[in-house]
């Protein structure tokens, strides 16, 4: 039922949202397919990202523990903030790219 | 490479609505998870999830040690052996785990500490040199109901007939977006350990 909830919530704003972009601010559908495809291509750069931000602290973990002899956990490079970090650079670097 | 792109951050939203949004986690959790065996035992192992720098138990940690008691208290084994080692210099999850013991009324004599394991793998084989040997191989393992699978073979592996008793970490019916994205997390997680260990040769 809160799985229901969330996603009505979200839809109804989504639905003011369009409105409000479509009639307000007189913005058009093909804008808005090309802003979902833009989109899809900063949450694929979030997923590059993380898998290089994961492989990075796997590798990282490994060297300290070769060369230290110290016990290191694998557990901390597997923290959500980790992925809201990735989603984050990959913002920053979609907007980048759009800059040149 | 746009094209690629768009199929990653497409796989990204189609497996985000998957986890939050089904009860695809409940299956998967329902497929992985060993049934709990309370048998009678030669003791009770109780592995480490974690204490903080000052001494607070973290949530897994904590359960698993209650479940550890509940268990004594059943009469199902006569001796406790709690683990888990310090971080940054506090205090070891396994004595703090022990002062929790002694007040919920486990007497001092039945409970044993092993504050080294820093690995499933290593506290295997530390359980195996403090209580392994003949006639002494039964045990209650008690850890999260995601882990117990790889906690189980290695024991088995050390030497030991290692009954399942897990403590429930999270929640396996969650029904919130939320707390089914923590259940996703953590079958992901061991999922991956598992994948390690495989390759390893460890399981």
């Amino acid at each position: 039922m809160e799985s229901i909830w969330v996603l009505l919530l979200a839809a109804c704003s989504s639905l003011l949202l369009w409105l409000w972009g479509r009639y307000r601010l007189r913005l058009t559908p093909s804008g808005l397919i090309r802003a979902l495809a833009l989109t899809l291509e900063s949450l694929g750069w979030a997923v590059t990202f993380y898998a290089i931000n994961l492989v990075l602290g796997v590798a990282l973990t490994a060297l300290v523990r070769a060369t230290s002899g110290r016990f290191l956990s694998l557990y901390p490079t597997a923290d959500p903030v980790l992925f809201l970090l990735s989603l984050l650079q990959a913002l920053l670097f979609s907007w980048w790219r759009r800059q040149g | 490479m746009t094209r690629l792109l768009r199929g990653l951050g497409l796989l990204l939203l189609a497996g985000f609505g998957l986890l939050a949004f089904t009860p695809l986690p409940n299956y998967w959790h329902a497929r992985t998870a060993v049934a709990p065996r309370l048998e009678p035992a030669d003791a009770v192992v109780v592995l480490g999830a974690g204490v903080s720098r000052h001494g607070v138990l973290g949530s897994h940690s904590l359960r698993r040690a209650v479940e550890g008691v509940r268990l004594y208290h059943l009469g199902l084994a006569p001796r406790v052996l709690l683990m888990g080692p310090s971080r940054r210099g506090g205090p070891t999850e396994a004595s703090v785990r022990a002062r929790l013991a002694r007040e919920l009324g486990v007497p001092e004599s039945a409970l044993e500490l092993e504050v080294r394991g820093a690995t499933t793998r290593h506290e295997a084989r530390l359980a195996w040199e403090r209580l392994g040997g003949p006639g002494r191989r039964r045990v209650l393992l008690v850890t999260g109901s995601f882990h117990m699978r790889r906690a189980q073979a290695l024991f088995r592996r050390a030497g030991f007939e290692a009954i399942p008793a897990p403590s429930a970490d999270l929640d396996p019916d969650a029904d919130q977006p939320l707390a089914r994205l923590a259940l996703s997390r953590g079958l992901i997680q061991e999922w991956l350990a598992r994948t390690y260990y495989r390759a390893f040769g460890h399981l």
